[in-house]
């Protein structure tokens, strides 16, 4: 069991800096695309936060508020992407057979998480001097919940290819409905801010946890009502079980 | 070490997907066997190869392999042409865990590649390519080593040097010839299966079923020669296509006759 866990890590590493080096090689659609991508939507939400100037809580830093929140969902939404996409890209791959596309999945998803850990961790001290605050709370909790939506992202993918194979156009509705899910996960808008009437139904995304709960850790004065570590850590392994179940089922039934 | 179909049923790649390649095929390759398949259709022969070292999964029946087997040599897909020589070696020294700085030296010097060893693939002559992937395959420490077409994988100028350098490497261990080329199995197989109709016929004289297919290619010549006859008389008759009947290896075959 051990060697084979041994096997996996070292595939997964091998084609994680494959995937690096070739980046490397064009940086302008690699990582230089990545941070300008990053760039683009958080002055987007800069603009739109300053426009709605109410939504603005008091004693809440905004800059940081909007980096602890943007970054972790571009994150997850460049990782749900990474099973179809690290799957058709990597096809030529498959044909070596150390390579399976579990690996090709999780060394896409290795490469997204280090590239956006990077930006995270830039953009993170950016808006601690920009707003004046002091470091995080509870750095081991926000680093953990980074991993979590990691996670979580190659698990929702999982699921989504799963989908895909079956109705092609599964994959576009549910970029529309995350479009959506972005207002209701806590990305821009506290949970306070919406009615109490539909706090619970809110409480159900375990998005919305990661968020909140990423906020709890690093600011000292942040509470928000019906949070829980353990719904996020429930929620990730009943969406992993699923994916790779998923993954099981369809891999027999990939074109060749 | 050794390799076992049973009872295999695949399903031609892509949009062709519903014609099966093999349907009820089985066969055995045990270990230090020098083994050649003979097939008219070159999607047969690859997809065999991809069968037997793991990386195609059967729609039924049981695939089963103990021992490390090579992938189909000469393999280049996993190359990428912005890399130099040396990285797309340790890509591969990576993945199997070879911890030996000198291997990629090693590898370029086997196939006489020392000078292009960091120069970007897609800055070098077509042959680095070839052989390249021919001395990967073969550079790597595996029970059985599969041969996609040919033994010796190279440029003209290489040939008897690369089917030096396969002899030697795999002494003692499985050889896997697939390919159409009938002299290929009689210079270095043992045996033989030729595939037909979706099976394989096992000849453990290799002469024998070189015979054998050699009547099957000459059945499938005059079965072209009827369409093409037909069709120029303006037949109404239903088409049956030449499926994937491999004449530029019907041709070699004949060339070699």
């Amino acid at each position: 069991m051990l060697k084979l866990i041994n096997t996996q890590i070292r595939v997964i590493h091998a084609l994680a800096l494959r995937e690096i080096q070739s980046q490397q090689a064009k940086l302008a659609y690699g990582f230089g695309w990545v941070f300008f991508d990053a760039f683009l939507a958080f002055a987007a939400m800069m603009i739109i936060k300053f426009a709605i100037r109410g939504f603005n809580r008091p004693g809440v830093p905004p800059v940081t508020f909007l980096v602890s929140g943007l970054i972790p969902w571009m994150m997850f939404q460049t990782t749900y992407h990474a099973p179809g996409g690290a799957i058709q890209k990597g096809k030529r791959l498959l044909e070596l057979p150390m390579v399976t596309e579990l690996d090709l999945v999780l060394a896409s998803a290795l490469r997204i998480f280090l590239v956006y850990t990077i930006l995270f961790i830039l953009l993170g001290v950016i808006a601690a001097i920009v707003d004046g605050i002091a470091p995080p709370r509870f750095p081991l909790g926000i680093a953990l919940l980074f991993f979590f939506m990691s996670l979580m992202g190659i698990a929702f993918g999982f699921v989504l290819m799963a989908l895909s194979r079956l109705y092609s156009p599964a994959g576009k509705f549910v970029g529309f409905f995350l479009r959506f899910a972005m207002i209701i996960s806590g990305v821009v808008f506290q949970l306070t801010m919406f009615p109490p009437t539909i706090w619970p139904y809110l409480l159900w995304n375990p998005l919305l946890h990661v968020e909140e709960l990423l906020r709890i850790y690093w600011f000292s004065n942040y509470q928000t009502p019906g949070i829980s570590p353990l719904y996020v850590a429930e929620s990730l392994l009943g969406m992993a079980f699923l994916g790779l179940l998923l993954e099981r089922y369809m891999r027999r039934r990939l074109p060749s | 070490m050794s390799v076992t179909l049973e009872n295999i049923r695949l399903a031609a790649p892509g949009p062709d997907a519903k014609r099966l390649l093999f349907d009820g095929l089985s066969l055995h390759i045990g270990a230090d066997s020098r083994v050649g398949i003979l097939g008219t259709s070159r999607p047969g022969n690859g997809a065999l190869l991809r069968l037997l070292c793991g990386t195609r999964v059967p729609e039924d029946g049981i695939a089963r392999r103990d021992g490390r087997v090579s992938w189909p040599i000469p393999l280049s897909s996993f190359m990428v042409v912005g890399h130099t020589l040396a990285r797309n070696v340790r890509f591969i020294m990576r993945l199997y865990g070879i911890d030996d700085e000198e291997f990629p030296r090693r590898i370029a010097e086997t196939v006489e590649l020392t000078e292009f060893v960091n120069t970007p693939l897609g800055k070098c002559p077509k042959f680095v390519k070839s052989r390249l992937a021919f001395a990967l395959g073969i550079g790597l420490d595996f029970d059985m080593y599969l041969f996609d077409g040919s033994f010796a994988p190279v440029d003209k100028p290489f040939k008897q040097k690369a089917a030096e350098i396969s002899s030697a490497r795999t002494a003692g261990r499985g050889v896997v010839v697939a390919t159409s080329v009938p002299a290929e199995v009689e210079q270095n197989c043992e045996s033989v299966y030729v595939l037909e109709g979706g099976r394989a016929t096992y000849f453990e004289e290799a002469s024998r079923g070189v015979e054998h297919f050699k009547q099957l290619l000459a059945m499938e010549k005059a079965k072209d020669k009827d369409v093409g006859a037909g069709m120029r008389e303006g037949s109404d008759d239903e088409d049956e296509g030449l499926g994937d009947v491999d004449l530029v290896g019907a041709a070699v075959a004949d060339a070699l006759d």
